[in-house]
């Protein structure tokens, strides 16, 4: 499985990358009903942002699943893993 | 006998009655009035079966939530002008203007409240800058577009296949594929992701 850190890095690079700021910046318990600039429309470039970055194509379960930081990281680790 | 004059003026008359007769849309009204007594949960399908039945352009898979405001047309052809495409979703009190053909693609979704226009009319001199003469333009919106709450699109315009147009935006020009749009008059802010799939 991949290293959960590794996974947690990337991620949180891409949200910076996506919501436009700085990784400092990021809450640390990131999620979408918490934290204001995770609309709808980021959520979705931040999807496509992800199976970029990871060379997935994630389902529309999962892209729904994925409501915040800890749910993504888990989803993400659970298909870099089956692809391997 | 009777004065040449009158029967001219008879057979203008029964013109002008068959005119504002075609006008109502009776078969079109009568959708509307069949829809407005059944309960909401299940008219969704039930109004796409009775415009269909009406003469609509539907597709049998499409959803209306709430009556259609179809507006405007001359009778000849105005049936004819809406078409929407397989697995539509169209909003409560949306209003469609169809003075010129309006064209609603596959997967389109319409928000409450959109409006659509074809009907323009020429600018004219300061006397008088609505010229009456009315301009009846196309409005066309693209395979899986989705339009926003409040949305209007006015005569003319096209909207590419997988656009999101945000609420209370005021399209007044074409929208490329993909692209997210919004405000007044409406820009495009963002290219989506996922175009192809």
């Amino acid at each position: 499985m991949r290293d959960e850190l590794e996974v947690t890095e990337q991620v949180r690079s891409i949200m910076a990358e996506t919501f436009g700021l700085d990784e400092d910046e990021l809450p640390e318990d990131l999620t979408q009903t918490t934290f204001s600039a995770w609309t709808s429309l980021k959520h979705m470039l931040l999807m496509a942002g992800l199976e970029e970055r990871f060379s997935i194509e994630l389902s529309m379960d999962e892209m729904l699943a994925m409501k915040s930081q800890a749910d993504i990281v888990r989803i993400l680790r659970s298909r870099v893993t089956a692809a391997v | 006998m009777t004065a040449p004059g009158v029967v001219q003026s008879r057979s203008r008359a029964a013109y002008y009655l068959a005119h504002a007769l075609g006008d109502l849309h009776l078969a079109y009204r009568l959708a509307n009035l069949a829809c407005s007594v059944v309960p909401g949960f299940a008219s969704g399908v039930l109004r796409t079966r009775l415009y269909r039945l009406a003469g609509i352009g539907i597709h049998p898979t499409t959803y209306i939530t709430g009556n259609l405001e179809l507006v405007g047309g001359e009778s000849d052809g105005f049936y004819g002008r809406l078409t929407v495409g397989p697995g539509g979703v169209i909003g409560n009190h949306v209003t469609i203007n169809l003075d010129a053909e309006v064209r609603l693609e596959q997967n389109v979704s319409l928000g409450p409240f959109v409006k659509i226009y074809t009907a323009t009319h020429p600018i004219g001199p300061g006397s008088n800058r609505r010229v009456g003469q009315v301009l009846a333009k196309p409005v066309r919106v693209g395979r899986g577009s989705w339009i926003g709450l409040g949305a209007m699109i006015l005569p003319g315009v096209t909207i590419g296949n997988g656009c999101i147009v945000a609420a209370g935006a005021v399209v007044t020009t074409d929208m490329p594929d993909n692209s997210y749009v919004e405000g007044n008059p409406a820009k495009v802010v963002d290219q989506l992701p996922w175009g192809n799939r």
